[in-house]
């Protein structure tokens, strides 16, 4: 006990012994809170405050794969697009939902790339989501408004990821594994879009998995509205039409009794916007 | 036990209580905080703004140059050498920038910029592989030494004198001599006299000069390929360049003659011509008029490959598609067709005119040999799809002359010539062989000393 004691008092002695003489000073990291102007302002008072987002414009390459070449976004193009974000994506489930859901369930970051991002094999990634979290958009420097195909492909992209991080908090049906389980491969690539619709798949990517599957689904059904997507079915097989049918039963039940969202009252409110979006 | 006890703490205490010696007067956060300062400052405050020169693809190709100005509220206006359109105020490209401490000091292109983001696109046909950020290493004089953050390619930064914003224009003017415009001819002078052996291989999209010899007895070759960046009205190579055993680091614009000359050294000069510097005539020596050798050369690969390919054989005899978009079968012509010796001083040019909307294409012809002083020409127009038949007619006709490993062939006589061409799409090599030369008009010539 003795020695115990001893040594406590020698270790704290020895602490008291280095006492810093100097004081530390003030840091010299800007600590401060920015001064917001112009396009931080509008992104500030329009996305971050109201819905927690981030947008970043600026370039950052720890949010994208380094390997490739990428270059940042045309800033002329930065407010249109997050007008039309506005618009076609979150306005949409804001009006069909409860009023917090976008709140809680917009992507925490939206990161906005110029270029387009080429792959190895041929392909272009338009996108990608991470972590529920992050959704990360491509080619932006070829945004125009007036391009009824390239609107549909951004906003086809970003409800695709959108469905992802809804599927990462509230998972899709395990029924949907099963509906077409022969389909799935991951040189989905290698087939058309024709040739993965005759199988009972949306799209041709939707055959890299059920969960990319579960995803063109709803992308594909909000961007080619109701009408489109039946007749699209129409023009499929008696099995493939089956497959088409059962996926969008499923997708329709996952909304409504995962979200609590008439997924036909989504569908066509958000078809409507991008009707007004690129003026026809 | 307790004695080990004892003395660990005591000499935890003591080292503990050690004075630190520093090695540094300030703290990291301080020095860090100071070389982002420097950078910056120097950045900004360059009266004329900066000459970026980047080489983003290494020796692959491409060296690209920018006038850049930096404001101290992160904004970079930058013009490109690339565009002559946008040599100008109007297209000058402003966008953000900063300053970041990541691996060292990082210079990012933080938006887009038109002057600069397209050679980093994917994609594109400067190599793609510009970067957004640079890593600034360290300031010399007027110079800022960088390289790119992914993939280490140099980049460096220098003061602009007050004439260089203006002088970006000229640039195009020392690539108008390379590109050789309306000339027939690209040649090289190395102290006084035009050394054909010496071919210029022009490439303005990776800004590269390939300069090729050739020795057609030994059909062996040398090449020696140069990026270059515009640099002061004119243009330099990122390694000196061997013009015939003078070394050449950097040519300047004479706008009087419109010539390139070596800064170095005003012996080496390139001149583009729209006459050939030869005297015409046929001096030749004659060898093996009527004997029985038969000349044979292999001319490209398949069709396809024919137009990308020179012959292994005969290394400088291709063919090419007219203009930058690949193979168009409409209008396939006969683009190059060059042959040099390196102690004679033999070039074959072709030239071509294709009118695709009348499907229509002219062989030009222009063949010089600088000792043997000979100037032929041959025109020649066809119409219509470019079937094989058509092909070896035409192309039959076209060889009036061709150079082998043995020496110089030349058919005086079209009709009677001696010059069998097997064209096949199908082969891999074509192969052209003339024999039995019997005619006094069909000449042989070697290349004797």
């Amino acid at each position: 006990m003795k020695i115990y004691s001893i040594i406590l008092l020698v270790f704290v002695a020895g602490l008291m012994a280095c006492t810093p003489e100097e004081e530390v000073g003030t840091s010299i990291l800007d600590t401060s809170n920015p001064q917001r102007e112009g396009l931080d302002k509008f992104i500030y008072d329009n996305y971050t405050l109201p819905y927690n987002m981030e947008i970043k414009y600026r370039w950052d390459d720890s949010e994208v794969d380094n390997s490739r070449f990428l270059t940042p976004i045309d800033t002329q193009f930065v407010r249109p697009f997050l007008n039309a974000v506005t618009d076609v994506w979150i306005e949409p489930f804001e009006s069909n939902s409860s009023a917090i859901f976008a709140k809680q369930n917009m992507p925490k970051l939206l990161y906005l790339v110029g270029s387009k991002n080429f792959n190895e094999d041929g392909t272009v990634t338009l996108g990608f989501a991470e972590g529920g979290r992050k959704v990360v958009v491509f080619d932006l420097n070829a945004w125009d408004s007036s391009n009824r195909a390239f609107i549909l492909q951004t906003f086809r992209l970003l409800h695709h990821e959108f469905t992802h991080i809804l599927n990462q908090k509230k998972n899709f049906p395990q029924e949907f594994e099963t509906i077409t389980p022969g389909g799935f491969t991951s040189t989905w690539f290698n087939s058309t879009d024709g040739e993965a619709n005759a199988l009972g798949f949306v799209t041709a990517y939707s055959r890299a998995s059920a969960r990319e599957d579960f995803a063109e689904m709803v992308a594909s059904m909000f961007t080619l509205g109701q009408d489109g997507f039946e007749a699209l079915v129409d023009e499929q097989s008696a099995e493939a039409q089956e497959a088409l049918k059962e996926k969008e039963e499923l997708v329709v039940t996952y909304y409504k009794q995962e979200w609590d969202i008439d997924f036909y009252k989504l569908q066509s409110d958000i078809i409507s916007r991008i009707d007004a979006l690129v003026g026809g | 036990m307790k004695k080990i006890l004892y003395i660990t703490i005591i000499s935890l205490l003591i080292g503990a209580c050690d004075d630190e010696e520093r090695v540094f007067d300030t703290t990291p956060d301080e020095r860090r905080a100071a070389a982002i300062s420097s950078f910056e400052e120097a950045l900004t405050s360059a009266p004329n703004g900066w000459e970026i020169q980047y080489f983003p693809s290494g020796e692959d190709g491409g060296g690209y140059t920018f006038h850049a100005r930096f404001s101290k509220e992160g904004q970079v206006t930058l013009k490109s050498d690339r565009f002559p359109s946008f040599a100008t105020d109007a297209a000058a490209a402003t966008s953000a920038y900063s300053l970041q401490l990541l691996q060292g000091v990082v210079l990012v292109f933080e938006t887009d910029n038109a002057q600069w983001h397209p050679l980093a696109e994917g994609g594109n046909a400067f190599f793609a592989s510009a970067e957004n950020e640079i890593i600034l290493e360290k300031i010399e004089g007027d110079v800022i030494f960088g390289r790119g953050k992914v993939n280490g390619n140099e980049v460096k930064f220098i003061k602009a004198s007050s004439e260089f914003e203006a002088n970006l224009e000229n640039f195009f003017e020392a690539e108008s001599i390379l590109s050789a415009g309306e000339s027939v001819f690209q040649l090289i002078e190395v102290e006084g006299s035009t050394d054909a052996g010496i071919w210029l291989d022009y490439n303005a999209v990776l800004t590269s000069i390939s300069l090729k010899t050739i020795n057609v007895h030994s059909a062996e070759g040398t090449e020696e390929r140069g990026i270059y960046y515009r640099e002061g009205g004119g243009i330099c190579f990122s390694k000196p360049i061997d013009f015939d055993g003078i070394e050449v680091q950097c040519f300047s614009v004479d706008e009087t003659n419109m010539e390139l000359v070596a800064e170095e050294d005003n012996r080496v000069r390139i001149v583009s011509s729209k006459e050939p510097p030869f005297v015409l005539s046929r001096s030749l020596g004659i060898l093996n008029e009527g004997s029985s050798d038969r000349l044979n050369f292999w001319v490209g690969g398949t069709f396809d490959n024919m137009l990308q390919q020179s012959s292994s054989r005969f290394r400088d005899f291709f063919f090419s598609t007219v203009g930058a978009t690949g193979f168009q079968p409409t209008s396939i012509v006969l683009d190059s067709l060059r042959g040099a010796s390196d102690k004679k001083n033999l070039i074959f040019e072709t030239l071509n005119l294709s009118d695709e909307s009348t499907d229509q294409a002219t062989f030009r012809v222009v063949q010089t040999i600088n000792n043997g002083k000979i100037f032929y020409k041959l025109d020649d127009t066809f119409a219509g799809q470019p079937d094989l038949a058509v092909w070896e007619a035409r192309l039959g006709g076209f060889l009036d002359f061709f150079l082998s490993e043995e020496g110089l062939y030349l058919q005086a006589t079209t009709d009677l010539g001696y010059v069998n061409p097997n064209f096949s799409f199908a082969n891999t090599y074509w192969l052209i062989s003339a024999e039995n030369p019997s005619l006094a008009m069909d000449l042989f010539y070697t290349f004797s000393e």
